[in-house]
């Protein structure tokens, strides 16, 4: 008996990262394809990382840490210069989701929108600074209010959404 | 903190973060601009994002059904105007490419004979009325132009300037009975003169009458202008021989000759005020 419920477990387990990882798929390609998803004004749009903190905070570090890294991955392929900043910036933001959830905050929607605005605040402002502060030059504040801070802003009204989905597949999970 | 470092998924994560790192500089080193665990994923992911592309370009042909028709308006005037834009370029091209092709024509005729004197005209309109294809020219007598001065196109004979006022002239062509000018055929040395078919054969011919039944011309032959008489300068190309017929009216023969030149077709001419030899009859 006591085998059978943890094959059980073990598969539904497998079968929710499955559907975790087919998001995290069809996230990508609606980030990266400017035809399937609205941008006013052109604004990226970077819907991978309140996902990533989502499934960190319903996963836990370790598993945070790996879909964070698979996002990053899927992202750098396509990216032109990042070797690798996305792949270790979202790896960091599943596992910091994971552990603070573990240590101190609950899980809930308040927590989720805090944590991910600061990530996303952070993610812009750092591949910002690092990509393009230098080349942009004295029109580089301008650069990063109308796009990089515009895209937090815009990033941050769909977070929602992302708890709202991977909560639903994670609801069954047993801690 | 201790227990923080001990844990298993920090160790994980400081394991991924060093080989993400050394990715990163391995590609650096190596300038390819992306890393081994980047390059692997785009292989991968390559029909995807292509099937996701595809996808977007249906969405967006579908979406393009519910704009608005004042956007679609602006856009087909803007379109319209860029049309008429890029045809006015394109016409100017065509003159600019007909014009440079004339002048390239003009100057191997100039490096052949240094000694003529030439000034470009453009046709301004053919004499409706003469059958044979008569051309007035844009330059006339201010320019220097005078009556028997010969028209050129490139190395080939057009005519000669028949009426002249003081800003355009008339150009009887070779193909009217009213054109006659000393000839030669290349190859054979055959001598002759051409003129115009009676009946009006074509503007792109004329004819080689009163040839004896035993001379050596033949079809293909290239006829010159033979240089004598003080109108025509020697070697001007008049055409080739397309045909030799026996003449209707004597016993003699005639040969069709074809100009390289379409009146039809040309736009610019050259026509040559000074030449040595002009006006003199050897």
């Amino acid at each position: 008996m006591e085998s059978g419920t943890f094959y059980n477990e073990n598969k539904a387990n497998q079968l929710r990262r499955i559907k975790l990882a087919v998001v995290v798929f069809v996230t990508f390609l609606l980030q990266n394809n400017s035809s399937l998803f609205i941008r006013p004004t052109d604004v990226p749009v970077m819907l991978l990382v309140p996902l990533i903190v989502c499934i960190g905070m319903f996963e836990r570090e370790k598993w945070g840490m790996f879909f964070g890294l698979f996002a990053g991955i899927l992202v750098d392929a396509f990216s032109a210069e990042s070797l690798c900043f996305h792949s270790i910036a979202l790896t960091c933001i599943g596992f910091l989701s994971g552990l603070l959830i573990t240590g101190i905050f609950r899980n809930n929607l308040k927590t989720c929108l805090l944590f991910s605005s600061v990530s996303i605040f952070v993610y812009n402002t750092v591949y910002f600074l690092l990509y393009y502060v230098s080349a942009a030059g004295i029109e580089a504040d301008y650069i990063y209010i109308n796009i990089y801070f515009a895209s937090v802003i815009y990033t941050f009204l769909f977070v929602g959404v992302f708890y709202v989905i991977v909560r639903a597949i994670c609801s069954k999970k047993k801690d | 903190m201790n227990s923080f470092f001990k844990k298993k998924a920090t160790k994980i994560l400081g394991t991924i973060l060093v080989a993400l790192i050394l990715g990163a500089i391995i590609a650096g080193i190596a300038h390819s601009g992306s890393t081994p665990l980047s390059s692997v994923a785009v292989t991968i992911m390559k029909p995807f994002q292509q099937v996701s592309t595809f996808i977007g370009s249906g969405v967006d042909y579908f979406c393009d059904y519910f704009r608005s028709s004042d956007t679609l308006q602006k856009e087909n005037a803007q379109l319209k105007q860029q049309i008429a834009d890029y045809q006015g370029e394109l016409a100017d091209y065509e003159n600019t490419k007909r014009t440079l092709k004339t002048y390239e024509e003009f100057l191997g005729v100039k490096e052949e004979h240094p000694d003529f004197k030439f000034i470009s005209a453009s046709i301004l309109s053919r004499d409706a009325s003469d059958a044979f294809g008569s051309i007035i020219l844009s330059k006339g007598s201010s320019k220097g132009v005078k009556v028997n001065d010969p028209v050129i196109y490139g190395k080939n004979l057009v005519g000669v300037v028949t009426d002249v006022n003081a800003t355009s002239c008339t150009v009887t062509t070779f193909s009217s009975p009213k054109f006659n000018a000393a000839v030669y055929e290349v190859r054979s040395n055959v001598m002759g003169y051409v003129t115009g078919f009676e009946n009006g054969a074509g503007k792109k011919y004329c004819k080689l009458p009163g040839l004896d039944k035993d001379c050596n011309l033949a079809t293909g032959g290239v006829i010159c202008t033979l240089g004598i008489g003080g109108v025509f300068p020697k070697n001007l190309i008049v055409g080739t021989v397309s045909e030799i017929n026996k003449s209707k009216t004597d016993i003699s023969n005639y040969a069709k000759v074809e100009s390289n030149v379409d009146l039809a077709e040309i736009k610019d001419v050259f026509i040559i005020t000074e030449f040595n030899g002009q006006g003199i009859t050897q």
